[in-house]
């Protein structure tokens, strides 16, 4: 590890330390419809909207309301991005003439940009056309991080209002958090990476001679091998800056490209690779000062926000301590940091990024349940690999994703304030509410199809040798840990992967997009069934009894709930992947 | 890359991937329901 490594993280988290306030103020102003500087552009936008589709802003909705209107709207948006991929080859913006998608694959990615997962079982330049790209995925992108943001905003409705039966309007929440947040901030964005070199056109491939052909030998279906010489090369093209600030901002991380934010049209520079950190913290971070104000209590909402700090901190040390040392196998090169020689472990990382940045970038991407990726997980030394692993494990709460981090987070909060009732014997009150059997019961449903669906699907996957196991390109426990990241990055709603796995297969398309769609809409269910309880409660007054909620001791509670639910939950899988795996390096056996 | 699928299958395909996204999201309102009335019970018990 260097100082100049750790400079940068420092910096890039003091970035967000500045911003998180303005934005969160801002964002607290939009949901509660106080006016904004911006009311003068967006409001006839909107009002215009809901004039189109009928949409009457007035209306409040119970929990369970808000809950079948978000379903329906997914449901609707998914089956049409399914027909559209399918469709593609008839349709226009497609200069590269790509054939229709597969039906496993489109109901696989179908899944994923709905659920803001972004989990991609292709190589994207190869697969969709420029319309499929712009008109679902980037719509998907849009929304599903809106989505997040009006859940979290209804979360919060529900701890401040008192003796309510509603939530707010998913219609309007979805519209505010788009058009006040998402579009303003994406249109600059945009820009920014354009400046930096991103590419943003409607182009055919380029096509370039290559200064040495090369020869390759490729076996068919039928086994037989040929053999031809490559002496041209594709250079992918693509409205790619307008898609690479929604997939950072809104925490999305589908690439445009295969190589995602490691392709130089991506991520071209260290000032473009510190950008695309800072946006996919920013509105997690945000939405925590937002939490302080709707809920008045801003205090809390900072004891929330130094929780997901101290967690981020502890992940961003490990990996980068775990990527910064030699390899252990490797005894006759040279691993120390020199003027010409970066230190540690290179394998899969960009020149360009280094080891601090490839660290950095790895465990925010994985906090936040963004998915994007600027180096090779896969290639991570184990506990380097751990950490993004453990990252989505502990329920994309480290700040998590837009929305969908902080609700997360307030059910930890929930359980922390339940444990500390039970450690007094008094009834446990959240922000003057009382916690009581059925909030817990919601929670604890929450907490376990997390894991279920995690370790579930990844026990029968790795039981079945002709469907599971097949598709891993590594044994032992890296193997393992090849489909446990799978399953892990589909249920958290993360979408990076870990590599060497190939996951375009019927069984991991099909049984990754079910993993998908149960850890996005079968968590969202409970919580937002504790926001519609907590919101029917009456506030009771603060006694000297009550287990304040902004102070370090509760900080500390929140993180030690959320280190002991995952390690309880997921430490034998990951002591026979990536744990085992370090102790047989340090023993002389690679996988 | 070679395609696996025959025409025909493709529309099995397209008609069981439509009636799996419904049936999940139909499971879904339901568990709804059934939360909703666990609340409910809760509140009467």
């Amino acid at each position: 590890m260097t100082a100049n490594g750790w400079f940068q993280v420092f910096f890039f988290f003091a970035l967000v330390l500045i911003c998180a306030k303005p934005l969160g103020v801002y964002m607290a102003r939009v949901f509660e419809r106080e006016r904004t500087w911006t009311d003068g552009i967006f409001r006839p936008v909107e009002r215009l909207i809901y004039r189109l589709t009928g949409i009457d802003e007035t209306h409040e909705m119970a929990w369970t309301e808000y809950a079948v209107v978000m379903l329906l709207f997914s449901l609707v948006s998914m089956l049409a991005t399914y027909a559209i991929e399918r469709l593609q080859h008839v349709l226009p913006l497609n200069p590269q003439h790509l054939a229709g998608v597969a039906p496993d694959l489109a109901l696989n990615t179908a899944a994923s940009f709905t659920t803001n997962t972004n989990w991609q079982s292709y190589v994207p330049e190869a697969t969709m056309s420029y319309l499929t790209q712009m008109l679902t995925l980037a719509y998907h992108n849009f929304f599903s991080a809106a989505v997040g943001m009006a859940l979290a905003v209804a979360l919060m409705r529900g701890i401040s209002r008192r003796e309510s039966k509603t939530l707010g309007n998913f219609w309007v929440d979805t519209t505010r958090a788009s058009l006040w947040v998402l579009l303003p901030g994406c249109l600059v964005y945009a820009l920014l990476l354009v400046s930096q070199g991103v590419v943003q056109n409607f182009r055919p491939y380029d096509q370039a001679m290559l200064v040495q052909p090369q020869t390759v030998t490729t076996t068919g279906t039928d086994g037989k091998s040929s053999t031809q010489t490559v002496t041209t090369q594709s250079i992918a093209q693509g409205p790619v800056a307008s898609q690479e600030a929604i997939k950072m901002l809104g925490t999305n991380g589908g690439g445009f490209f295969n190589a995602n934010s490691a392709h130089p049209f991506e991520n071209p520079t260290p000032l473009s690779n510190l950008m695309q950190m800072f946006s996919i913290f920013l509105i997690p971070a945000a939405l925590t000062v937002t939490l302080g104000r709707m809920t008045r209590a801003p205090k809390h909402g900072w004891a929330v926000f130094a929780a997901m700090a101290s967690l981020f901190f502890v992940g961003v040390f490990v990996a980068y301590y775990a990527e910064a040392q030699p390899n252990p196998l490797l005894h006759a090169v040279n691993q120390h940091v020199s003027a010409t020689q970066t230190g540690g472990n290179m394998e899969g990382k960009e020149v360009r990024f280094g080891i601090a940045n490839s660290a950095l970038f790895a465990t925010v991407t994985t906090d936040a349940s963004c998915g994007a990726v600027n180096s090779a997980h896969d290639s991570f030394m184990p506990l380097g690999g751990l950490v993004p692993m453990v990252n989505i494990m502990l329920g994309e709460v480290i700040f998590g994703g837009v929305g969908a981090g902080l609700y997360g987070m307030l059910i930890f909060v929930v359980l922390a304030v339940f444990i500390a009732g039970l450690m007094v014997g008094r009834t446990p009150e959240y922000l003057g509410k009382k916690i009581e059997s059925y909030d817990v019961k919601m929670a604890m449903l929450y907490v376990l199809i997390f894991p279920l669906s995690i370790l579930g699907f990844s026990a029968v996957a790795l039981m079945m040798p002709n469907l599971g196991l097949s598709s891993i390109a590594n044994g032992g426990p890296h193997g393992l840990s090849e489909i446990l990241y799978a399953y892990t990055s589909t249920t958290g709603n993360n979408g990076s992967a870990f590599a060497g796995l190939n996951a375009n297969t019927h069984w991991y398309n099909l049984s990754l997009a079910a993993a998908m769609l149960i850890g996005r809409f079968l968590m969202i269910v409970p919580m937002l069934a504790i926001a519609g309880n907590l919101a029917r409660k009456k506030l009771v007054p603060p006694s000297p009894g009550t287990f304040p909620v902004h102070t370090p001791l509760f900080t500390v509670l929140l993180v030690g709930v959320i280190l002991i639910v995952g390690a309880l939950t997921f430490f034998p899988a990951l002591s026979l992947g990536p744990i085992l795996e370090h102790l047989l390096m340090h023993a002389g056996k690679s996988f | 890359m070679e395609s696996v699928y025959a025409v025909g299958d493709e529309t099995m395909w397209d008609l069981g991937c439509a009636v799996a996204s419904v049936l999940f999201f139909m499971i879904a309102i339901a568990y709804t329901i059934g939360c909703e009335r666990l609340g409910t019970k809760e509140k009467q018990g």
